[in-house]
C-alpha cells in the first residue's frame, strides 16, 4: 500500500510538473505573442490532465469511492475538474482564453497544497454514498471553474486600467472583460444555487434536515447572497469597471473562505470531508 | 402601488442586503438549537449588554423568529413579482422579439438570408410585419431568466413553508424499548406555526446492527424497528442511512448517534439505584467514547466512558469496557472499570454492570414543503442551463428598395456573440457584389 502512495503522490507530483510547465509556455505565449507556445501550452495542459486523471482513476480504484472526501482528494479533483472544464468553455468561447493565465497556475497550486497534506485512505461513510452529494459537489466544482474565470477578468481589467503593461493591450477590450467577468459571476451564481440546493436534498435524504444552518451551510449562503448583491448592483444600479472588479475580488474571497477553510476552522457535519 | 413597490430596485437590494445580515447575525451570535445550554449561559454572562439585546431581538433563534420569516416572506414576494416580470418579458421576446442590435444591407435576396440563417443554427420563428422573415437561435433561451427566477421563488417559498410547519421530533432507544405516542421527545424541532409531532401509534426499536470496514470506519447503519398501532397491529421495518421510511404522512429516518446503554446499579448499604448510561460508540478500537452525566442522587458529577472492546480488538465486540469516574470540581472522587457482569467499587458504593444493550436513533419528520426544494433544483438547472448556455441570438430578414436588410441582435451579453453577427455579414457579403452595401449601423444596444 506504502508503494501505491508513493506511486501516486509521483503521479500527481508529475501532473504538478506538467502544469507548470504548461503555464509557462502560455503565459509566454500570451505576453509575448507566440502562438507556437500558446499552442504547447495547450498540449501540456491536456497532457497535465490525462496524467492527473489517471492518477485520480487509480486512486478511485484504490479507496473504492470518488474522489470527494479528505483534502487531498477534494483538492486534486476540484483542481483536475475546474481545467477540464476551463478547456471546454475555452474552446467553444475562444474569448476566454486569456484567463489561462490563472486558471492553470490555480490548478497546479490546488494540487501541491492537497499534495502537502499527504494522501490518506478514507472510507466513505454512509452518509457519503448519495447521487445528491455527487451532484452537490459536481456543481461547486463547475462553480469554481467558473469563478476562476470571472477573477481572471476583473484581474485583467484593474491591471489594466491602472497599467501601461503592452500585452494586456492584446486582451479583449475593456468593455468586454467586464461583461465577461459579469457574466462568469453570474454562471457561478447559479451554479453555486444549484450546488446548495443539491446539499440540501442530500443533508435531507441522509438526516432528515435540508439545512441545519451549519458553519459551511452558512457560509455558503452567505457568498450566495454576496454575488446575489454583486450581479444586482451591475445589473440595477450601472455598477461596472474597477468598482466592480474589486467587489468580485470581496465575493471570490468569500467563496474561497467558504469552500476550502470553514471546513477546517468551523466544526460540523461537513467537516468529515476536509479533516 | 405594490408591484412597484416590490419591483424597485433600492426594495429588492435593500432586502437582499437584509437577509445578508440576518444571516450573519445568526452566525455571529449563538443559536440556541446548535449551542449547548451550558455556553449559551457561560456567553450571557461574558456580554451582558449584548445579551439583552439579543434576547429582546431573539437573536438567539434568528432563523425561527418572526422577523426573520418575515423578512423571508417580503423578499419571496419581491421576487414572486420580479418572476411575473420576467416571464411577460419572455413571452414578449418570444412574439416579437427584443430592441437594439445591429444591422446591415445586402443585395441578396430574402431567400439567401433565410439559407444562410438556417445554415447558422438559426430556426424560423415567424414574419414581420411588412414581409420578411423572424429566425431565432435557441429561442427556448428565452425562459432561462424567467426560469432561474422560478426556481428561486419555488426554492424559497418552499423553505418558508417548512420554517413555518415543519414539525421535527428525535428519540433514543434501547432494543426492546417502546415509545408511545405521547410520550416525551429527546429533542423536538417546530416551525412557528406547527404543533406538535404525535405519532399515530407507538414505536419500538428492534435491532440496531452497525458495519464497519477494516480501518473501523462506518459502513452503513441499520435499525430494524416495528410500528404498533392502536389496535395492536404490528408492521416491522428496516431502515438505514439514506433509506428512509414513510409511514401515514410521517417520514422515518436513520438517527445519527448509535451506541451502547450500561445498565448500572449502585449499591450503599440498603440504599440502591439503577441507572442507564447510554454512550455514543466509540469512533476507532482504541479511542474510548466520553459523556457525563449528573444524576439526581449524588452530589458528584458522573464522568463516563467506553471502549468498543475491553481488548481494544475490535470495534464491535460483546465484551465492552465500561468506566466511571466521580468527580467533585476537579478532584476525582472514585473510579471503576467494568465489563459486562462485573462489579466494583466506585467511591461509596458498590456498582455492578448488570448488562450491556445497543441503542438507536430514530428521527421522526412531518416537513410539508420538501417537494417543493425539489423542483426548484430542477427549475433552477433549466434555468442555468437555458440562460447561459443557449442565450437566444434574432436574425431578422426584410427586403425593399433592391435591398435585404438583414438585422441581429443577441438577447443578452451581445458583444461576446458578435462573431456570429460578422459570420452572417461576410457570407451575405460573400454573395452580395456590392461592398458599399454593407453598412453597419450600430444601433441601441441594451445588455439584459
Amino acid at each position: 500500500m506504502e508503494q501505491t502512495f508513493a506511486m501516486i503522490t509521483m503521479i500527481h507530483w508529475g501532473a504538478v510538473v506538467i502544469y507548470v510547465l504548461a503555464a509557462i509556455f502560455n503565459i509566454t505565449g500570451n505576453i509575448f505573442r507566440k502562438e507556437r507556445a500558446l499552442a504547447a501550452g495547450y498540449i501540456f495542459a491536456w497532457a497535465g490532465l490525462v496524467v492527473h486523471g489517471g492518477g485520480l482513476l487509480w486512486w478511485w480504484r484504490i479507496v473504492g469511492h470518488g474522489p470527494y472526501t479528505g483534502r487531498f482528494e477534494m483538492l486534486s479533483s476540484t483542481a483536475w475538474t475546474g481545467l477540464f472544464l476551463f478547456l471546454i468553455f475555452a474552446h467553444f468561447l475562444p474569448r476566454i482564453r486569456a484567463a489561462s493565465i490563472v486558471v492553470l497556475p490555480a490548478t497546479f497550486l490546488m494540487i501541491a497544497v492537497g499534495l502537502f497534506f499527504e494522501p490518506q485512505i478514507k472510507m466513505l461513510p454512509p452518509t457519503l454514498r448519495s447521487v445528491w452529494l455527487v451532484l452537490h459537489i459536481i456543481f461547486y466544482k463547475i462553480a469554481v471553474c467558473t469563478l476562476l474565470v470571472a477573477l481572471a477578468f476583473s484581474l485583467f481589467y484593474i491591471m489594466r486600467k491602472r497599467t501601461q503593461i503592452e500585452w494586456l493591450g492584446r486582451l479583449p477590450d475593456l468593455e468586454t472583460m467586464d461583461l465577461l467577468a459579469f457574466r462568469f459571476a453570474g454562471f457561478s451564481f447559479t451554479f453555486w444555487a444549484i450546488a446548495m440546493l443539491a446539499g440540501s436534498i442530500w443533508a435531507y435524504e441522509s438526516w432528515g434536515r435540508f439545512w441545519g444552518w451549519d458553519p459551511i451551510e452558512t457560509w455558503s449562503l452567505i457568498t450566495w447572497i454576496a454575488f446575489g448583491i454583486y450581479l444586482h448592483l451591475r445589473r440595477f444600479f450601472g455598477l461596472k469597471g474597477e468598482t466592480a472588479a474589486y467587489l468580485y475580488f470581496i465575493c471570490f474571497i468569500l467563496s474561497v473562505l467558504s469552500l476550502f477553510f470553514t471546513p477546517l476552522i468551523e466544526s460540523s457535519i461537513h467537516s468529515e470531508y476536509f479533516k | 402601488m405594490l408591484k412597484r413597490f416590490f419591483l424597485s430596485r433600492t426594495t429588492v437590494i435593500t432586502l437582499i442586503a437584509l437577509m445578508l445580515g440576518a444571516v450573519l447575525l445568526g452566525y455571529f451570535f449563538p443559536q440556541r438549537f446548535l449551542t449547548p445550554p451550558e455556553e449559551l449561559a457561560a456567553w450571557q454572562l461574558a456580554h451582558p449588554g449584548l445579551a439583552t439585546l439579543w434576547r429582546a431581538l431573539a437573536l438567539d433563534h434568528v432563523y425561527t423568529s418572526p422577523w426573520f420569516a418575515l423578512l423571508l416572506l417580503l423578499f419571496l414576494m419581491s421576487l414572486v413579482f420580479s418572476t411575473r416580470q420576467q416571464f411577460q418579458l419572455a413571452l414578449n421576446k418570444m412574439r416579437t422579439g427584443g430592441q437594439g442590435g445591429a444591422c446591415f444591407e445586402t443585395s441578396s435576396s430574402l431567400d439567401e438570408a433565410a439559407a444562410a440563417a438556417r445554415d447558422l443554427g438559426y430556426r424560423q420563428v415567424g414574419d414581420v410585419a411588412g414581409g420578411g422573415l423572424r429566425f431565432v437561435r435557441y429561442p427556448w433561451g428565452y425562459w432561462g431568466n424567467f426560469l432561474l427566477h422560478l426556481g428561486m421563488v419555488v426554492s424559497i417559498a418552499s423553505f418558508l413553508v417548512i420554517l413555518l410547519y415543519e414539525k421535527r421530533a428525535v428519540v433514543h432507544l434501547v432494543e426492546g424499548e417502546v415509545h408511545g405516542p405521547g410520550n416525551q421527545w429527546l429533542q423536538e424541532e417546530r416551525g412557528l406555526l406547527a404543533g406538535s409531532l404525535r405519532l399515530p401509534g407507538s414505536v419500538r426499536l428492534d435491532r440496531v446492527k452497525a458495519e464497519y470496514y477494516p480501518n473501523d470506519n462506518l459502513k452503513q447503519l441499520v435499525t430494524d424497528f416495528s410500528l404498533i398501532g392502536p389496535q395492536g397491529e404490528v408492521s416491522s421495518l428496516s431502515m438505514q442511512i439514506n433509506r428512509s421510511r414513510n409511514h401515514q404522512g410521517i417520514r422515518i429516518f436513520q438517527g445519527r448517534s448509535f451506541g451502547r446503554a450500561f445498565f448500572v446499579t449502585f449499591a450503599r448499604g440498603p440504599e440502591e439505584h439503577r441507572e442507564i448510561f447510554m454512550l455514543d460508540h466509540p469512533r476507532e478500537r482504541s479511542g474510548a467514547s466520553y459523556k457525563d452525566f449528573t444524576l439526581d442522587w449524588l452530589p458528584y458529577k458522573v464522568k463516563a466512558k467506553y471502549y468498543a472492546d475491553a481488548e481494544r480488538k475490535s470495534i464491535d465486540s460483546l465484551t465492552p469496557l465500561f468506566a466511571l469516574r466521580l468527580v467533585d470540581g476537579t478532584k476525582v472522587m472514585g473510579e471503576v472499570s467494568l465489563k459486562p457482569g462485573e462489579t466494583g467499587r466506585l467511591g461509596d458504593y458498590v456498582v455492578q454492570l448488570v448488562a450491556v444493550e445497543r441503542w438507536g436513533g430514530i428521527i421522526f419528520i412531518d416537513t410539508p414543503g420538501m417537494g417543493g426544494i425539489f423542483a426548484g433544483f430542477f427549475i433552477l438547472c433549466l434555468g442555468g442551463a437555458l440562460s447561459y448556455f443557449w442565450p437566444p441570438r434574432e436574425f431578422t430578414a426584410e427586403s425593399g428598395n433592391g435591398v435585404c436588410r438583414i438585422s441581429w441582435r443577441a438577447s443578452r451579453f451581445e458583444r461576446l456573440y458578435r462573431e456570429e453577427f460578422d459570420a452572417i455579414r461576410q457570407r451575405l457579403a460573400a454573395r452580395s457584389p456590392i461592398p458599399e452595401a454593407d453598412r453597419v449601423a450600430a444601433t441601441q444596444r441594451k445588455e439584459r
